[in-house]
Protein backbone atom coordinates (compact mmCIF):
# COMPACT_ATOMS: atom_id res chain seq x y z
CA UNK A 1 0.00 0.00 0.00
CA UNK A 2 1.49 3.32 -0.80
CA UNK A 3 0.34 6.44 1.21
CA UNK A 4 -0.68 9.32 -0.74
CA UNK A 5 -0.81 12.90 0.42
CA UNK A 6 -3.97 14.65 0.61
CA UNK A 7 -2.21 17.63 -1.59
CA UNK A 8 -1.01 15.14 -4.59
CA UNK A 9 -4.36 13.25 -4.52
CA UNK A 10 -5.95 17.08 -5.25
CA UNK A 11 -3.74 18.05 -7.86
CA UNK A 12 -4.15 15.06 -9.82
CA UNK A 13 -7.82 13.79 -9.50
CA UNK A 14 -9.75 16.62 -7.45
CA UNK A 15 -10.29 18.84 -10.91
CA UNK A 16 -10.86 22.71 -10.29
CA UNK A 17 -12.59 24.86 -7.81
CA UNK A 18 -15.30 27.31 -8.85
CA UNK A 19 -12.43 30.11 -7.90
CA UNK A 20 -9.63 28.57 -10.23
CA UNK A 21 -12.66 27.93 -13.30
CA UNK A 22 -13.55 32.00 -12.48
CA UNK A 23 -9.85 32.87 -12.72
CA UNK A 24 -9.32 31.17 -15.68
CA UNK A 25 -12.30 31.69 -17.35
CA UNK A 26 -11.73 35.57 -16.90
CA UNK A 27 -8.17 35.11 -17.80
CA UNK A 28 -8.71 33.25 -20.77
CA UNK A 29 -11.77 35.91 -21.63
CA UNK A 30 -9.33 38.71 -21.16
CA UNK A 31 -6.90 37.02 -24.20
CA UNK A 32 -9.16 35.85 -26.53
CA UNK A 33 -11.07 39.46 -25.95
CA UNK A 34 -7.92 41.58 -26.60
CA UNK A 35 -6.79 39.60 -29.61
CA UNK A 36 -10.24 39.65 -31.01
CA UNK A 37 -10.80 43.33 -29.89
CA UNK A 38 -7.18 43.86 -31.97
CA UNK A 39 -7.90 41.35 -34.99
CA UNK A 40 -11.66 43.72 -35.33
CA UNK A 41 -9.59 47.05 -35.24
CA UNK A 42 -6.94 45.66 -37.74
CA UNK A 43 -9.34 44.36 -40.04
CA UNK A 44 -10.97 47.73 -40.12
CA UNK A 45 -8.37 49.39 -40.64
CA UNK A 46 -7.05 47.10 -43.17
CA UNK A 47 -10.62 47.69 -45.32
CA UNK A 48 -10.46 51.51 -44.87
CA UNK A 49 -6.10 52.38 -45.70
CA UNK A 50 -6.78 50.96 -49.20
CA UNK A 51 -9.73 53.30 -50.06
CA UNK A 52 -7.59 56.42 -48.29
CA UNK A 53 -4.57 55.38 -50.16
CA UNK A 54 -6.67 55.32 -53.31
CA UNK A 55 -8.43 58.94 -52.53
CA UNK A 56 -4.67 59.83 -52.44
CA UNK A 57 -3.69 58.61 -55.94
CA UNK A 58 -7.05 59.56 -57.67
CA UNK A 59 -6.55 63.26 -56.07
CA UNK A 60 -2.63 63.12 -57.26
CA UNK A 61 -3.89 62.06 -60.90
CA UNK A 62 -6.09 64.72 -61.44
CA UNK A 63 -3.80 67.15 -59.99
CA UNK A 64 -0.95 66.42 -61.97
CA UNK A 65 -2.90 66.20 -65.23
CA UNK A 66 -4.47 69.70 -64.30
CA UNK A 67 -1.21 71.17 -63.53
CA UNK A 68 0.27 69.83 -66.87
CA UNK A 69 -1.90 71.49 -68.82
CA UNK A 70 -2.29 74.23 -66.93
CA UNK A 71 1.67 74.93 -67.22
CA UNK A 72 1.35 74.65 -70.85
CA UNK A 73 -1.26 77.04 -71.11
CA UNK A 74 -1.03 79.83 -73.83
CA UNK A 75 1.91 78.26 -75.53
CA UNK A 76 2.00 80.37 -79.00
CA UNK A 77 3.25 80.43 -81.98
CA UNK A 78 7.29 80.93 -82.26
CA UNK A 79 7.15 82.66 -86.05
CA UNK A 80 5.22 84.59 -88.00
CA UNK A 81 2.75 87.46 -87.27
CA UNK A 82 1.75 87.09 -83.92
CA UNK A 83 4.44 85.17 -83.03
CA UNK A 84 4.40 84.46 -78.78
CA UNK A 85 2.07 83.71 -76.36
CA UNK A 86 -1.71 83.26 -77.41
CA UNK A 87 -2.69 86.14 -74.72
CA UNK A 88 -1.87 87.98 -77.26
CA UNK A 89 -4.77 87.58 -79.50
CA UNK A 90 -7.56 85.22 -77.38
CA UNK A 91 -7.78 83.73 -73.69
CA UNK A 92 -5.74 80.87 -73.36
CA UNK A 93 -7.99 79.87 -70.32
CA UNK A 94 -11.75 79.80 -70.20
CA UNK A 95 -14.69 78.95 -67.08
CA UNK A 96 -16.15 76.64 -68.84
CA UNK A 97 -16.47 73.71 -71.24
CA UNK A 98 -15.36 74.70 -75.05
CA UNK A 99 -15.88 72.54 -77.80
CA UNK A 100 -18.16 70.43 -80.97
CA UNK A 101 -20.42 69.26 -78.21
CA UNK A 102 -22.16 70.41 -74.78
CA UNK A 103 -20.53 73.74 -74.78
CA UNK A 104 -21.26 75.81 -72.29
CA UNK A 105 -22.99 79.10 -73.73
CA UNK A 106 -20.13 81.89 -74.39
CA UNK A 107 -21.12 84.19 -71.89
CA UNK A 108 -20.69 81.50 -69.00
CA UNK A 109 -18.73 81.43 -66.23
CA UNK A 110 -18.44 77.67 -64.25
CA UNK A 111 -16.52 77.82 -60.99
CA UNK A 112 -16.12 73.78 -61.56
CA UNK A 113 -15.30 74.03 -65.17
CA UNK A 114 -12.15 75.32 -66.90
CA UNK A 115 -10.32 74.92 -70.99
CA UNK A 116 -7.05 75.36 -71.11
CA UNK A 117 -5.49 76.45 -74.91
CA UNK A 118 -1.93 75.66 -75.84
CA UNK A 119 0.16 74.77 -78.78
CA UNK A 120 1.83 71.66 -78.65
CA UNK A 121 3.54 72.83 -81.79
CA UNK A 122 5.09 76.62 -81.80
CA UNK A 123 7.05 76.09 -84.66
CA UNK A 124 4.44 74.70 -87.15
CA UNK A 125 2.87 78.26 -87.30
CA UNK A 126 1.67 79.62 -90.59
CA UNK A 127 -0.92 81.96 -92.15
CA UNK A 128 -3.74 80.96 -94.44
CA UNK A 129 -3.74 82.10 -97.96
CA UNK A 130 -7.37 81.61 -98.93
CA UNK A 131 -10.15 82.77 -96.91
CA UNK A 132 -11.95 80.66 -93.88
CA UNK A 133 -15.45 79.95 -93.68
CA UNK A 134 -18.05 77.71 -92.69
CA UNK A 135 -18.16 74.65 -90.90
CA UNK A 136 -16.05 72.55 -92.87
CA UNK A 137 -13.78 74.96 -94.94
CA UNK A 138 -10.90 74.47 -97.63
CA UNK A 139 -8.02 75.63 -96.07
CA UNK A 140 -4.76 76.27 -97.60
CA UNK A 141 -1.47 77.68 -96.05
CA UNK A 142 1.77 79.66 -97.10
CA UNK A 143 4.98 78.00 -97.27
CA UNK A 144 6.33 80.00 -94.44
CA UNK A 145 10.39 79.60 -93.79
CA UNK A 146 9.60 77.89 -90.42
CA UNK A 147 7.92 75.27 -92.29
CA UNK A 148 10.62 74.57 -94.48
CA UNK A 149 8.85 73.73 -97.36
CA UNK A 150 6.57 70.70 -96.30
CA UNK A 151 2.97 70.56 -97.27
CA UNK A 152 0.89 72.46 -95.31
CA UNK A 153 3.75 73.47 -92.76
CA UNK A 154 3.45 69.52 -91.16
CA UNK A 155 -0.74 69.70 -91.15
CA UNK A 156 -1.87 66.49 -91.48
CA UNK A 157 -5.50 64.42 -90.75
CA UNK A 158 -6.59 64.63 -87.18
CA UNK A 159 -4.71 67.84 -86.22
CA UNK A 160 -6.72 70.21 -84.17
CA UNK A 161 -5.67 73.57 -84.99
CA UNK A 162 -6.43 77.40 -84.36
CA UNK A 163 -7.23 80.16 -86.99
CA UNK A 164 -7.11 83.71 -84.90
CA UNK A 165 -5.76 86.95 -85.89
CA UNK A 166 -5.08 90.81 -83.91
CA UNK A 167 -8.88 91.15 -83.58
CA UNK A 168 -9.86 88.58 -80.93
CA UNK A 169 -11.62 86.34 -83.03
CA UNK A 170 -10.54 82.80 -83.63
CA UNK A 171 -12.00 79.49 -83.85
CA UNK A 172 -10.69 75.68 -83.55
CA UNK A 173 -10.95 73.28 -86.30
CA UNK A 174 -9.60 69.77 -86.79
CA UNK A 175 -8.00 68.96 -89.88
CA UNK A 176 -9.98 66.16 -91.58
CA UNK A 177 -8.75 65.40 -94.68
CA UNK A 178 -5.61 66.99 -96.93
CA UNK A 179 -5.22 66.11 -100.50
CA UNK A 180 -2.47 67.85 -101.81
CA UNK A 181 -1.62 71.57 -100.63
CA UNK A 182 -5.22 71.65 -99.51
CA UNK A 183 -6.79 70.85 -96.15
CA UNK A 184 -10.10 70.01 -95.49
CA UNK A 185 -11.37 71.56 -92.16
CA UNK A 186 -14.18 70.50 -89.83
CA UNK A 187 -15.12 73.64 -87.26
CA UNK A 188 -15.10 72.77 -83.70
CA UNK A 189 -17.84 75.25 -82.31
CA UNK A 190 -21.01 76.08 -83.59
CA UNK A 191 -21.05 79.20 -85.71
CA UNK A 192 -17.70 79.41 -86.58
CA UNK A 193 -16.26 83.12 -87.77
CA UNK A 194 -14.98 84.13 -91.21
CA UNK A 195 -11.41 84.46 -91.39
CA UNK A 196 -9.93 86.48 -94.35
CA UNK A 197 -6.15 85.30 -95.87
CA UNK A 198 -3.36 85.84 -94.04
CA UNK A 199 -5.24 84.25 -90.68
CA UNK A 200 -2.47 82.81 -88.43
CA UNK A 201 -2.93 78.93 -88.60
CA UNK A 202 -1.48 76.70 -85.62
CA UNK A 203 -1.67 73.10 -84.30
CA UNK A 204 -2.85 73.19 -81.09
CA UNK A 205 -4.46 71.07 -78.21
CA UNK A 206 -7.73 72.15 -76.01
CA UNK A 207 -8.49 70.51 -72.82
CA UNK A 208 -11.72 70.86 -70.90
CA UNK A 209 -11.68 69.60 -67.19
CA UNK A 210 -15.52 69.86 -66.09
CA UNK A 211 -16.82 68.48 -63.04
CA UNK A 212 -20.20 66.10 -64.05
CA UNK A 213 -22.32 66.60 -60.88
CA UNK A 214 -24.72 63.96 -61.74
CA UNK A 215 -22.22 61.38 -62.29
CA UNK A 216 -19.73 63.13 -59.74
CA UNK A 217 -16.54 62.69 -61.91
CA UNK A 218 -14.27 64.69 -63.06
CA UNK A 219 -14.05 64.99 -66.66
CA UNK A 220 -11.61 65.61 -69.82
CA UNK A 221 -13.10 66.72 -72.93
CA UNK A 222 -10.98 67.53 -76.29
CA UNK A 223 -13.28 69.74 -77.84
CA UNK A 224 -14.01 67.02 -80.13
CA UNK A 225 -14.69 63.44 -79.88
CA UNK A 226 -13.10 62.33 -76.21
CA UNK A 227 -14.83 63.03 -73.61
CA UNK A 228 -13.08 61.00 -71.00
CA UNK A 229 -13.25 60.63 -67.04
CA UNK A 230 -10.05 62.01 -65.43
CA UNK A 231 -11.33 60.73 -61.31
CA UNK A 232 -14.56 58.99 -60.00
CA UNK A 233 -16.16 59.98 -57.07
CA UNK A 234 -15.44 63.59 -57.09
CA UNK A 235 -17.32 66.04 -54.72
CA UNK A 236 -16.62 69.35 -55.26
CA UNK A 237 -14.59 71.07 -58.18
CA UNK A 238 -13.20 75.00 -57.82
CA UNK A 239 -11.29 76.92 -59.84
CA UNK A 240 -10.52 80.45 -58.95
CA UNK A 241 -8.21 83.05 -61.44
CA UNK A 242 -5.94 85.44 -60.51
CA UNK A 243 -4.69 88.27 -62.80
CA UNK A 244 -4.06 91.73 -63.41
CA UNK A 245 -4.98 94.44 -61.86
CA UNK A 246 -5.14 97.00 -64.89
CA UNK A 247 -7.13 96.60 -67.54
CA UNK A 248 -6.11 94.44 -70.69
CA UNK A 249 -4.76 96.00 -73.63
CA UNK A 250 -5.10 93.32 -76.12
CA UNK A 251 -6.45 91.81 -78.18
CA UNK A 252 -5.26 94.65 -80.19
CA UNK A 253 -6.66 95.00 -83.99
CA UNK A 254 -4.31 96.11 -86.88
CA UNK A 255 -5.18 99.71 -87.64
CA UNK A 256 -8.18 100.33 -89.59
CA UNK A 257 -10.17 97.45 -87.62
CA UNK A 258 -12.21 97.51 -84.67
CA UNK A 259 -12.65 95.64 -81.68
CA UNK A 260 -14.75 95.37 -78.20
CA UNK A 261 -10.95 97.14 -76.70
CA UNK A 262 -10.20 99.83 -79.51
CA UNK A 263 -12.21 101.65 -82.85
CA UNK A 264 -10.68 101.76 -86.10
CA UNK A 265 -8.14 104.63 -85.03
CA UNK A 266 -6.95 102.74 -82.06
CA UNK A 267 -8.44 104.33 -79.59
CA UNK A 268 -9.82 102.52 -76.32
CA UNK A 269 -13.09 102.08 -76.34
CA UNK A 270 -14.67 99.91 -73.17
CA UNK A 271 -13.91 101.90 -69.60
CA UNK A 272 -12.82 98.51 -67.50
CA UNK A 273 -12.39 98.51 -64.10
CA UNK A 274 -9.08 98.62 -62.17
CA UNK A 275 -8.84 95.63 -59.83
CA UNK A 276 -7.06 95.80 -56.20
CA UNK A 277 -4.45 93.62 -55.69
CA UNK A 278 -4.55 90.81 -52.29
CA UNK A 279 -1.81 91.29 -51.10
CA UNK A 280 0.14 90.36 -53.62
CA UNK A 281 0.56 91.47 -57.40
CA UNK A 282 -1.97 89.71 -58.85
CA UNK A 283 -5.82 90.77 -57.96
CA UNK A 284 -8.42 87.83 -57.12
CA UNK A 285 -10.61 87.93 -60.18
CA UNK A 286 -14.27 86.58 -59.76
CA UNK A 287 -16.21 84.75 -61.70
CA UNK A 288 -19.23 87.52 -62.90
CA UNK A 289 -16.28 89.42 -64.21
CA UNK A 290 -15.76 86.96 -67.11
CA UNK A 291 -19.70 87.15 -67.51
CA UNK A 292 -20.51 91.31 -68.19
CA UNK A 293 -18.52 92.12 -71.50
CA UNK A 294 -17.30 93.50 -73.16
CA UNK A 295 -17.06 90.51 -75.98
CA UNK A 296 -14.35 89.93 -78.29
CA UNK A 297 -14.20 87.41 -81.22
CA UNK A 298 -17.11 85.99 -82.81
CA UNK A 299 -19.70 83.09 -82.36
CA UNK A 300 -19.41 80.67 -79.87
CA UNK A 301 -15.45 81.25 -79.07
CA UNK A 302 -16.58 85.32 -78.06
CA UNK A 303 -15.11 86.05 -74.63
CA UNK A 304 -15.35 88.83 -72.13
CA UNK A 305 -11.95 90.71 -72.50
CA UNK A 306 -11.60 90.71 -68.98
CA UNK A 307 -10.21 86.80 -69.65
CA UNK A 308 -6.97 88.51 -70.39
CA UNK A 309 -6.25 89.31 -67.20
CA UNK A 310 -5.67 85.80 -66.03
CA UNK A 311 -2.13 84.96 -65.07
CA UNK A 312 -2.68 82.65 -62.17
CA UNK A 313 -5.28 79.66 -61.89
CA UNK A 314 -6.28 77.81 -58.20
CA UNK A 315 -7.78 74.79 -58.57
CA UNK A 316 -9.26 72.83 -55.29
CA UNK A 317 -11.04 68.75 -56.15
CA UNK A 318 -12.63 67.71 -53.04
CA UNK A 319 -13.04 63.45 -53.41
CA UNK A 320 -14.90 61.34 -51.60
CA UNK A 321 -14.42 56.92 -50.61
CA UNK A 322 -16.38 55.42 -53.28
CA UNK A 323 -17.93 53.01 -50.78
CA UNK A 324 -20.54 54.11 -48.89
CA UNK A 325 -19.93 52.20 -45.99
CA UNK A 326 -15.93 54.36 -45.28
CA UNK A 327 -18.30 57.66 -45.34
CA UNK A 328 -19.62 58.93 -42.23
CA UNK A 329 -21.74 61.62 -41.32
CA UNK A 330 -20.12 65.21 -40.12
CA UNK A 331 -18.11 68.14 -41.98
CA UNK A 332 -15.60 65.91 -43.19
CA UNK A 333 -17.82 64.06 -45.56
CA UNK A 334 -19.95 65.75 -48.10
CA UNK A 335 -22.25 62.79 -49.17
CA UNK A 336 -22.79 61.36 -45.65
CA UNK A 337 -22.35 57.45 -45.43
CA UNK A 338 -23.48 54.63 -43.36
CA UNK A 339 -20.06 54.48 -41.41
CA UNK A 340 -20.59 54.56 -37.78
CA UNK A 341 -16.87 52.93 -36.46
CA UNK A 342 -14.70 56.15 -35.92
CA UNK A 343 -12.15 53.87 -37.40
CA UNK A 344 -13.23 53.05 -40.66
CA UNK A 345 -13.99 56.01 -41.74
CA UNK A 346 -12.25 57.36 -44.78
CA UNK A 347 -12.94 61.34 -44.84
CA UNK A 348 -12.80 63.39 -48.14
CA UNK A 349 -9.67 64.27 -49.25
CA UNK A 350 -9.28 68.28 -50.46
CA UNK A 351 -6.33 68.32 -52.83
CA UNK A 352 -5.26 71.94 -54.65
CA UNK A 353 -3.03 73.41 -56.74
CA UNK A 354 -2.01 77.12 -58.33
CA UNK A 355 -0.01 77.28 -61.60
CA UNK A 356 0.98 80.16 -62.64
CA UNK A 357 1.62 79.41 -66.25
CA UNK A 358 4.95 80.74 -68.39
CA UNK A 359 3.09 81.93 -71.06
CA UNK A 360 0.08 83.71 -69.75
CA UNK A 361 3.17 85.78 -67.83
CA UNK A 362 5.81 86.52 -70.21
CA UNK A 363 6.24 89.91 -70.17
CA UNK A 364 5.21 90.80 -66.93
CA UNK B 1 -3.73 1.85 -2.87
CA UNK B 2 -1.86 3.58 -5.73
CA UNK B 3 -3.10 6.82 -7.25
CA UNK B 4 -2.73 7.03 -11.13
CA UNK B 5 -2.75 10.05 -12.89
CA UNK B 6 -4.82 10.14 -15.98
CA UNK B 7 -3.48 10.00 -19.02
CA UNK B 8 -4.20 13.19 -20.74
CA UNK B 9 -5.98 12.56 -23.84
CA UNK B 10 -6.34 14.77 -27.04
CA UNK B 11 -9.19 17.00 -25.41
CA UNK B 12 -7.44 17.76 -22.21
CA UNK B 13 -4.72 19.63 -24.23
CA UNK B 14 -6.47 22.72 -24.80
CA UNK B 15 -7.07 24.78 -28.09
CA UNK B 16 -4.80 27.86 -26.73
CA UNK B 17 -2.15 27.31 -28.95
CA UNK B 18 -4.04 26.48 -31.91
CA UNK B 19 -5.92 29.63 -31.17
CA UNK B 20 -3.15 31.84 -30.75
CA UNK B 21 -1.71 30.37 -33.70
CA UNK B 22 -4.50 31.21 -36.00
CA UNK B 23 -5.08 34.90 -33.95
CA UNK B 24 -1.48 35.51 -34.81
CA UNK B 25 -1.87 34.78 -38.05
CA UNK B 26 -4.65 36.13 -38.99
CA UNK B 27 -3.28 39.42 -37.79
CA UNK B 28 0.33 38.87 -39.48
CA UNK B 29 -1.80 38.47 -42.91
CA UNK B 30 -3.31 42.00 -41.77
CA UNK B 31 -0.03 43.82 -40.87
CA UNK B 32 1.56 42.27 -44.43
CA UNK B 33 -1.18 43.41 -46.46
CA UNK B 34 -1.22 47.30 -45.00
CA UNK B 35 2.40 47.18 -44.79
CA UNK B 36 2.66 46.41 -48.67
CA UNK B 37 -0.14 49.17 -49.39
CA UNK B 38 2.05 51.36 -47.57
CA UNK B 39 5.05 50.45 -49.68
CA UNK B 40 3.35 50.63 -52.86
CA UNK B 41 1.61 53.71 -51.61
CA UNK B 42 4.94 54.93 -50.69
CA UNK B 43 6.46 54.43 -53.94
CA UNK B 44 3.82 55.87 -56.24
CA UNK B 45 4.70 59.27 -53.85
CA UNK B 46 8.39 58.87 -53.86
CA UNK B 47 7.78 58.49 -58.09
CA UNK B 48 5.21 61.59 -58.16
CA UNK B 49 8.04 63.66 -56.06
CA UNK B 50 10.71 62.75 -58.42
CA UNK B 51 8.76 63.54 -61.18
CA UNK B 52 8.17 66.68 -60.01
CA UNK B 53 11.53 67.80 -59.16
CA UNK B 54 12.90 66.96 -62.38
CA UNK B 55 9.96 68.78 -64.29
CA UNK B 56 11.11 71.97 -61.61
CA UNK B 57 15.14 71.27 -62.64
CA UNK B 58 13.85 71.28 -66.50
CA UNK B 59 12.26 74.86 -65.83
CA UNK B 60 15.49 75.88 -63.92
CA UNK B 61 17.67 74.25 -67.01
CA UNK B 62 16.06 76.09 -69.64
CA UNK B 63 16.09 79.88 -67.58
CA UNK B 64 20.26 79.49 -67.11
CA UNK B 65 20.12 78.26 -70.64
CA UNK B 66 17.95 81.66 -71.97
CA UNK B 67 20.44 83.51 -69.15
CA UNK B 68 23.48 82.40 -70.57
CA UNK B 69 22.46 83.09 -74.21
CA UNK B 70 21.61 86.36 -73.39
CA UNK B 71 24.80 86.61 -72.12
CA UNK B 72 26.43 86.00 -75.23
CA UNK B 73 27.11 88.66 -78.01
CA UNK B 74 27.15 86.19 -80.91
CA UNK B 75 24.59 83.36 -81.41
CA UNK B 76 26.55 82.21 -84.26
CA UNK B 77 29.16 81.04 -81.97
CA UNK B 78 27.05 79.11 -80.23
CA UNK B 79 26.08 77.61 -82.96
CA UNK B 80 29.22 76.33 -83.78
CA UNK B 81 29.94 75.46 -80.45
CA UNK B 82 33.00 78.51 -79.93
CA UNK B 83 30.65 79.73 -77.00
CA UNK B 84 28.77 77.58 -74.64
CA UNK B 85 27.32 77.48 -71.05
CA UNK B 86 29.68 78.07 -67.85
CA UNK B 87 27.86 74.73 -66.86
CA UNK B 88 29.02 72.42 -69.21
CA UNK B 89 30.58 69.64 -68.86
CA UNK B 90 32.54 68.74 -71.80
CA UNK B 91 32.66 64.89 -70.83
CA UNK B 92 30.14 63.25 -73.49
CA UNK B 93 29.75 60.51 -70.89
CA UNK B 94 29.26 62.02 -67.13
CA UNK B 95 28.20 60.12 -64.79
CA UNK B 96 24.83 61.32 -62.86
CA UNK B 97 24.72 62.04 -59.18
CA UNK B 98 22.34 59.02 -58.83
CA UNK B 99 25.54 56.84 -60.32
CA UNK B 100 24.53 55.99 -63.99
CA UNK B 101 26.47 56.89 -67.04
CA UNK B 102 24.43 59.48 -69.02
CA UNK B 103 25.21 59.14 -73.02
CA UNK B 104 24.68 62.95 -74.10
CA UNK B 105 25.58 61.76 -77.69
CA UNK B 106 22.57 59.39 -78.18
CA UNK B 107 20.28 61.85 -76.30
CA UNK B 108 21.66 64.72 -78.58
CA UNK B 109 20.56 62.30 -81.60
CA UNK B 110 17.38 61.48 -80.17
CA UNK B 111 16.57 65.42 -80.02
CA UNK B 112 17.67 65.68 -83.08
CA UNK B 113 14.82 63.14 -85.26
CA UNK B 114 12.61 65.40 -84.03
CA UNK B 115 14.14 68.48 -84.55
CA UNK B 116 11.46 69.99 -87.12
CA UNK B 117 9.48 69.51 -89.84
CA UNK B 118 10.94 68.74 -93.23
CA UNK B 119 14.76 68.56 -94.15
CA UNK B 120 17.30 70.79 -95.54
CA UNK B 121 20.02 73.09 -94.84
CA UNK B 122 18.41 75.00 -92.48
CA UNK B 123 17.32 72.43 -90.80
CA UNK B 124 18.04 73.03 -86.76
CA UNK B 125 20.90 71.34 -85.86
CA UNK B 126 20.59 70.75 -82.19
CA UNK B 127 24.56 71.03 -80.32
CA UNK B 128 25.03 70.87 -76.91
CA UNK B 129 25.44 74.18 -75.00
CA UNK B 130 25.03 73.48 -71.17
CA UNK B 131 25.46 69.82 -69.44
CA UNK B 132 26.01 69.39 -65.61
CA UNK B 133 24.18 68.80 -62.11
CA UNK B 134 21.72 70.97 -60.98
CA UNK B 135 24.35 70.80 -57.69
CA UNK B 136 26.52 72.93 -59.68
CA UNK B 137 23.89 75.62 -59.79
CA UNK B 138 22.93 75.33 -56.21
CA UNK B 139 26.13 75.00 -54.39
CA UNK B 140 25.00 75.56 -51.07
CA UNK B 141 22.63 72.45 -50.99
CA UNK B 142 22.94 69.55 -49.43
CA UNK B 143 24.00 66.72 -51.12
CA UNK B 144 21.75 64.55 -52.65
CA UNK B 145 20.43 62.89 -55.72
CA UNK B 146 19.95 65.99 -57.71
CA UNK B 147 18.40 66.12 -61.14
CA UNK B 148 21.22 66.13 -64.37
CA UNK B 149 20.90 68.95 -66.80
CA UNK B 150 21.45 69.49 -70.58
CA UNK B 151 20.61 71.92 -72.94
CA UNK B 152 20.89 72.18 -76.63
CA UNK B 153 21.05 75.37 -78.96
CA UNK B 154 19.63 75.03 -82.44
CA UNK B 155 19.17 77.57 -85.42
CA UNK B 156 15.90 78.30 -85.88
CA UNK B 157 15.33 77.75 -89.91
CA UNK B 158 13.36 80.51 -90.40
CA UNK B 159 16.31 82.69 -91.21
CA UNK B 160 16.54 81.12 -94.83
CA UNK B 161 20.45 81.48 -94.57
CA UNK B 162 21.44 78.08 -95.77
CA UNK B 163 23.16 77.42 -93.30
CA UNK B 164 22.27 75.90 -90.14
CA UNK B 165 25.70 76.70 -87.74
CA UNK B 166 25.07 80.53 -88.35
CA UNK B 167 22.08 82.97 -87.12
CA UNK B 168 21.41 85.31 -89.60
CA UNK B 169 17.72 86.69 -87.31
CA UNK B 170 18.74 87.31 -84.33
CA UNK B 171 16.35 83.76 -83.39
CA UNK B 172 17.13 80.62 -81.64
CA UNK B 173 15.45 77.73 -80.41
CA UNK B 174 16.84 76.20 -76.83
CA UNK B 175 15.59 72.71 -75.63
CA UNK B 176 16.53 71.96 -71.97
CA UNK B 177 15.99 68.46 -70.56
CA UNK B 178 16.43 67.66 -67.29
CA UNK B 179 17.34 64.13 -65.92
CA UNK B 180 16.38 61.92 -62.97
CA UNK B 181 17.12 58.24 -61.56
CA UNK B 182 14.82 55.79 -63.07
CA UNK B 183 14.90 57.07 -66.58
CA UNK B 184 12.33 60.32 -65.09
CA UNK B 185 13.38 63.31 -67.46
CA UNK B 186 11.69 66.52 -68.28
CA UNK B 187 11.92 68.73 -71.50
CA UNK B 188 11.15 72.34 -72.36
CA UNK B 189 11.71 74.13 -75.03
CA UNK B 190 11.58 77.91 -76.20
CA UNK B 191 12.36 80.42 -78.91
CA UNK B 192 14.33 83.12 -78.12
CA UNK B 193 14.61 86.31 -80.50
CA UNK B 194 17.32 89.34 -79.69
CA UNK B 195 15.34 92.40 -80.38
CA UNK B 196 17.71 94.84 -82.60
CA UNK B 197 16.13 98.10 -81.32
CA UNK B 198 17.29 97.15 -77.48
CA UNK B 199 19.71 94.12 -77.98
CA UNK B 200 17.26 92.41 -74.73
CA UNK B 201 16.31 88.86 -75.54
CA UNK B 202 12.74 87.84 -75.88
CA UNK B 203 10.75 84.33 -75.42
CA UNK B 204 8.70 84.44 -78.14
CA UNK B 205 7.61 81.62 -77.35
CA UNK B 206 8.03 78.41 -74.51
CA UNK B 207 6.38 75.13 -74.09
CA UNK B 208 7.00 71.41 -73.15
CA UNK B 209 7.52 68.79 -75.98
CA UNK B 210 5.30 65.80 -75.07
Amino acid sequence: MVAVSPRSSLRSDDGFSLIEMLVALVVTMLIVGTALWLLATDTVLAQAVPHAADLQQRGRLALTLLARDLSAAGAGPAYGRLSGALGRALPPVVPRRVGLTGSDPFNAARADAITILWSPAPGQATETTTAVAGDAPAMTVADAPNCGGVTLCGLTAGTNIAIFDESGRHGLYVVTAVSGAVATLRSLQPAPPSFAPGAVVLPVESHSYVFDTAARQLRSYDGYLSDAVVVDDVVGVEVMYLGEGRPPVRPKPVAGTANCLFDAAGNAVAALSTLAPAGDSLAPLPLDLFTDGPWCGEGDRRFDVDLMRVRAVRVRIRLQSALDQFRATGPDFRRPGSNINPLGGVPDLTVATEVTPWNLNAGR
Amino acid sequence: MESQRRPLNRCDEGAALLLVMMVVLALSGLAFAAVSLADLEGAASANDARALAVSYAAEAAIERAIDDLAAATNWSDVLTGAVSSPLRDIDPRPRAPWADVLDIGAMTAEVQRDADVGVGPDQTRWRVFLAGPLAAMLPDTPPGVLPYLVAWVGDDRADGDGNALADANQVVRVRARALGPRGVRSDREAVLERLASTGVVRVRSRWEPR
